[in-house]
């Protein structure tokens, strides 16, 4: 039997987790022999080589440990390993539900390009604060994907599970191998720019077991921050929309308050974490909130600083000329019906959408960077939801002047 | 005087309605394709409601809400219009004392379209056995007697007994619409939606009391979909979002948020609140409530002056004792912020306001009943916990 799918799972030491997917994975609804699960070991990592070279069960599995270079690297290694037509990424923190590889193989078969695999977040007992904030984040990601209408962009490829077909990853170049945090990000840049359709799978559920604390947490704010320099460095058209942009154009007072967190925080960033811990086992929601927040932007910030210390440098890179790229521009009328506009919004596809209902504007589907080019399905759930009481107002005024008397 | 009731379907309003002598006023429910979108107390000339005062009433303050509801029934996506897969649902009744408003609540359960929903009446220390007769009456009702009085405990014997994965709770003393369950269960479409509400309307206003209590709007929510989260609002702002007498919860609930809490709602000191704390616990818990006002039922309310004021007290109390328990048992210390402005600068000012008459004020003896309560709750949580703790050490 061919093999279809190659499942590639980086790890690191996590053996339990481990062993809880493959476990998962061989409960599919898919015969073993139809997939292959290729493990790469991130770094070094005895233990979990010789839990992997004691694996009896029934899949196919193998294995490849590579020296510590981030889980980027890991995945374009697996990717070389793999035979399967159609790779599906899973983290070592998943467990994968029965469905989840035929719902994959029937989305690829259905021509979706990059399937964007559902997540159900399930936290430990005493989540906290931190917790329920993590899953309510991860629940709206993927409600806005299942939303009729959703305009895929780079943010929507999630690395810990997606699916992609191998000869499109070969093309694309892979994972860059410089990045160590939002690898998949920029991924989901070089294939919004190669015009690659993404789509969510919805029957491709994974469950996700959350083990962020507040230390990973900061430590992850930290490298996106940093990640987000290069980032901007490499596509200054994204620069603008990024966090830093916002944040680097604040200038704080040489002698305020925050400066004054500021020091405190920095020299005695355990003593910060500890209060905030403090503050959640008091039941302080919103003064945690509040305190949380701030150590997110500082610790952002810290990685921003760090990949570029010069002031006058880092506003330069976030706030680049904001017409870089000249954007294609469609002008659709809806006074022919909203199919009609529909056909003609697919047939030219642009990067942004003015609106008008006759002679009266109704309004903007606005250029997001690195986003899906708008759509026959993108138009009527934006009317409905940015311009809709405008719309309803120009179909009234349509009627009252159409059937007005003219004064002569 | 009484006010009477009308239900219209749009565009479909009568110009002229005779034959409503009796009544000064109408309350109008309209409805799109059978979903409510918006009500108006507009008043009867002689016996007679005319369209063209609704459409003044409707032009003043309803446009919006109209406006939102053609608009999402204009473009609702063909994936809103497709039903998802039948939840398995279990429709709880928990009831005392009141045969006859059972037997009208059955009723209407049993004339819901059939998706093989199950109907389990809990009947919670009843005096005698009217309610059982009632139930009898409907072989296709499971009848469950709670010996242990409380209205949350019967909330809770309803979690424990039903087999779907969807409890809907309805008040004895209301009626279904025909798509209330429909709406509710479809709301949960999300894993993070354990809660869904729905809107309550009056079945009639045939006294003074029944007027004044939909006056100070004990039930109304409004005739928009609203979600509550953290995102959005504080866990002590949990009673925004619904209240018991029409609620469905996720029945792994108890897994997730926790039990209703015994020591409140009617039967112990507390008198209410129990729906309340539950909504705010689970939004603490980083879950999701939804108000979904196509799920409507409707909702009689007390007849008697004495009785009114009796339930607003309760109201008072429960809310308090509610945030007492979700401040000290639930250790969300927010609460305390939100709780004492509450006070001063609603219950308090409206009392004040009240007393002066100012237009637009809640009956005085109405603010006053509510005012009281706001202070006795946490004594009254605190009572509540003891009599539980006592019943607890007897049943060992």
């Amino acid at each position: 039997m061919n093999t279809e799918l190659s499942v590639i799972i980086p790890t690191c030491q996590r053996n339990e987790s481990l062993a809880r997917l493959l476990a998962s994975l061989e409960r599919q609804t898919l015969p073993c022999d139809a997939f292959e699960v290729i493990v790469i070991i991130d770094g070094n990592a005895p233990h979990t080589a010789e839990f992997l070279k004691n694996y009896k069960g029934a899949l196919r599995l193998r294995f490849h440990g590579v020296p510590p270079s981030g889980a980027g690297c890991a995945r374009n290694q697996g990717a070389e390993m793999a035979n399967g037509r159609i790779l599906v990424f899973l983290d070592d923190d998943m467990e994968a539900q029965s469905g989840l590889l035929a719902a994959h193989l029937l989305a690829a078969c259905a021509g979706e390009s990059v399937g964007v695999g559902n997540l159900v977040t399930l936290l430990p007992k005493r989540a906290g604060f931190l917790g329920s904030g993590l899953r309510i984040w991860w629940e709206r990601k993927f409600e806005e994907m299942r939303r009729d209408g959703h305009r895929f962009s780079y943010v929507d490829l999630l690395s810990g599970h997606f699916s992609i077909p191998a000869r499109t990853f070969a093309k694309i170049g892979g994972f860059d191998p410089a990045l160590n945090c939002r690898e998949d990000y920029e991924l989901g840049i070089r294939l919004i720019q190669a015009q690659i359709r993404f789509g969510f799978v919805q029957e491709a559920t994974a469950i996700h077991h959350e083990t962020e604390n507040l230390r990973k947490s900061l430590d992850r704010v930290m490298k996106e921050g940093f990640a987000d320099v290069w980032l901007a460095r490499r596509y200054p058209e994204l620069a603008r929309s990024l966090a830093a942009a916002l944040l680097c154009q604040t200038d704080l007072k040489p002698f305020g308050k925050r400066r004054l967190i500021e020091h405190v925080v920095r020299n005695r960033p355990r003593l910060a974490e500890q209060l905030l811990t403090r503050i959640e086992h008091l039941g302080m929601r919103g003064l945690w909130q509040r305190g949380y927040m701030f150590l997110r932007k500082f610790w952002y910030m810290q990685g921003v600083c760090s990949a570029c210390p010069d002031a006058k440098e880092r506003k330069m890179i976030f706030s680049p000329p904001a017409n870089l790229r000249k954007k294609t521009v469609g002008i659709i009328d809806l006074q022919n019906g909203m199919a009609q506009a529909a056909l003609e919004l697919e047939k030219i596809r642009p990067e942004f959408a003015r609106l008008f209902h006759g002679n009266q504007a109704i309004g903007t589907i606005p250029p997001e960077p690195f986003a899906d080019n708008i759509g026959a399905r993108h138009l009527a759930p934006y009317v409905r939801e940015h311009c809709g009481h405008v719309f309803l107002k120009a179909i009234a005024l349509d009627r009252v002047t159409q059937y007005a008397p003219v004064k002569r | 005087m009484p006010t009477k009731v009308l239900d219209f379907e749009l565009p479909q309003v009568p110009e002229r309605l005779p034959g409503l002598a009796g009544y000064t006023s109408a309350f109008v429910l309209l409805r799109w394709e059978g979903r409510p979108v918006a009500a108006a107390v507009v008043p009867l000339h002689k016996g007679t409601f005319k369209k063209a005062d609704l459409r003044e009433r409707m032009s003043t303050g309803l446009g919006d809400d109209l406006r939102a509801c053609w608009l999402s029934i204009l473009f609702s996506p063909s994936s809103c219009k497709q039903r998802p897969g039948r939840a398995d649902v279990t429709i709880a009744v928990c009831t005392r004392n009141r045969a006859d408003d059972l037997r009208k609540c059955l009723e209407s359960l049993l004339s819901l379209p059939d998706e093989g929903q199950e109907i389990l009446v809990v009947d919670n220390c009843p005096a005698n056995d009217a309610s059982e007769r009632v139930v009898r009456c409907f072989p296709a009702v499971k009848y469950v007697r709670e010996d242990r009085l409380g209205l949350n405990r019967a909330r809770n014997r309803a979690l424990r007994e039903a087999r779907g994965e969807i409890v809907a709770f309805i008040d004895d003393d209301a009626v279904a619409d025909k798509n209330w369950l429909r709406a509710l269960t479809d709301a949960f479409a999300a894993p993070l939606t354990i809660c869904v509400t729905g809107l309550t309307l009056p079945i009639e206003l045939e006294t003074e009391a029944q007027e004044a209590f939909e006056l100070i709007g004990a039930y109304g929510r409004g005739f928009r979909r609203k979600r509550f989260s953290i995102e959005t609002i504080s866990p002590a702002g949990g009673g925004a979002a619904g209240a018991g007498v029409n609620m469905a919860f996720r029945r792994d609930v108890i897994e997730k948020a926790g039990c209703f809490d015994e020591a409140l709602d009617a039967g112990t000191a507390t008198h209410s609140g129990g729906d309340t704390e539950m909504l705010c616990r689970v939004i603490g818990a980083g879950y999701e409530v939804i108000y979904e006002p196509a799920a409507l039922n409707w909702h009689r309310h007390r007849r008697a002056r004495a009785e009114l004021i009796q339930a607003v007290f309760g109201y008072g109390v429960g809310l308090y004792a509610a945030w007492t328990r979700c401040f000290w048992v639930g250790k969300e210390r927010d609460v305390l912020g939100t709780a004492w402005s509450w006070f001063f600068k609603v219950r308090l000012r409206c009392a004040i306001h009240a007393v002066w008459h100012r237009s637009g004020a809640y009956p005085r003896d109405l603010a006053w009943a509510e005012l009281k309560g706001s202070l006795w709750g946490p004594i009254a949580y605190g009572k509540a916990r003891r009599e539980l703790a006592r019943d607890n050490a007897q049943k060992e």
